[in-house]
């Protein structure tokens, strides 16, 4: 009776216990899944971005070559180049002016790329052929 | 009552165990995937560097295209008609920073003479190098981007200063 009295409510007390060590758990598991699935949504906006960013540099630099390889063109424009859905470029300094050597021999162009939250710059040389 | 408290001792802490087990096993997948997240962002690095690096060096390259094209001698650097000055042959190293990256460019004139109709006609060509700048010359092992460029110059090619019209990229290669 009294050994009986001593185990009174052990079984809820551990079960109770055990509840609150599995919710920290879970808890803690659904962080890290949670934190893993932003950080790999992270980077593949980075990819995209960096995809982009490539993109958009190779597209200026053939522009430079199409544009003011004629030499009575004082300008280039980035047509057909379209940024994808959801990016926005721009390019610094503006307006698309062509370097005119010996004055300008080479333009260096601030490249911006801004999507899925993610800002990317960088900086990329042209000339004219 | 000797079975009763057997049976209660065998039980005893049975779930705790459990759930010490089960810590254990999160531990070990939270482990994994702080390791995941940890390698996916340490992988980018490499990779932005690179980009750096590759835009880096063609931007250099480019810029050193530039200058030579418009030396005060109009390129008579890669011409081997005439006698040249010593000046003439002085191309290069240019260095240049860009993206965080600090180029070196090296160019050495690799001038060839070709008949056109008889006649002999001069390609002035200039072979560039780009590498990080660690101060010396650029070694194939480290050479990021190597090019070489045509220098076409105006009508008259025998005329001093030269001016050259046009620029052709013969090869361009990236090495990484």
């Amino acid at each position: 009776m009294k050994d009986s009295r001593s185990d009174a409510g052990e079984s809820l007390v551990e079960i109770v216990m055990a509840l609150v060590l599995l919710s920290l758990v879970v808890s803690a598991l659904m962080a890290g899944l949670a934190t893993a699935a932003r950080a790999t949504r992270f980077q593949r906006n980075l990819v995209k971005v960096d995809t982009v960013m490539r993109s958009y540099a190779e597209a200026t630099k053939n522009a430079v070559r199409r544009d003011c390889g004629n030499y009575a063109n004082l300008a280039y424009t980035l047509a057909p180049y379209a940024a994808p859905a959801g990016y926005t470029v721009s390019q610094s300094p503006a307006p698309l002016a062509c370097p005119i050597p010996p004055a300008v021999p080479v333009q260096t162009l601030t490249l911006t790329v801004t999507g899925d939250g993610v800002t990317r710059t960088m900086t990329v040389v042209v000339r004219r052929p | 009552m000797t079975n009763k408290r057997l049976h209660l001792h065998t039980d005893d802490g049975a779930a705790l165990i459990l759930v010490l087990g089960m810590i254990v096993m999160v531990s070990a997948i939270l482990g994994g995937l702080l390791s995941f997240i940890a390698t996916s962002t340490r992988g980018r690095v490499p990779l932005d560097a690179t980009r750096a690096r590759q835009y880096a060096a063609d931007g250099a390259i480019e810029y050193a295209i530039g200058q030579v094209r418009d030396m005060p001698n109009h390129n008579t650097v890669v011409a081997p008609i005439r006698p040249r000055r010593p000046a003439e042959d002085a191309c290069g190293p240019y260095t240049q920073t860009l993206n965080g990256v600090t180029i070196r460019v090296d160019c050495t004139p690799a001038p060839l003479l070709v008949l056109a109709g008889g006649f002999p006609l001069l390609q002035r060509n200039v072979s560039f190098t780009a590498c990080l700048d660690t101060g010396v010359a650029c070694a194939p092992a480290t050479t990021v981007i190597r090019a070489q460029v045509n220098f076409e110059a105006q009508d008259a090619p025998m005329a001093i200063p030269l001016f050259i019209k046009r620029t052709y990229v013969q090869s361009w290669s990236v090495n990484g």
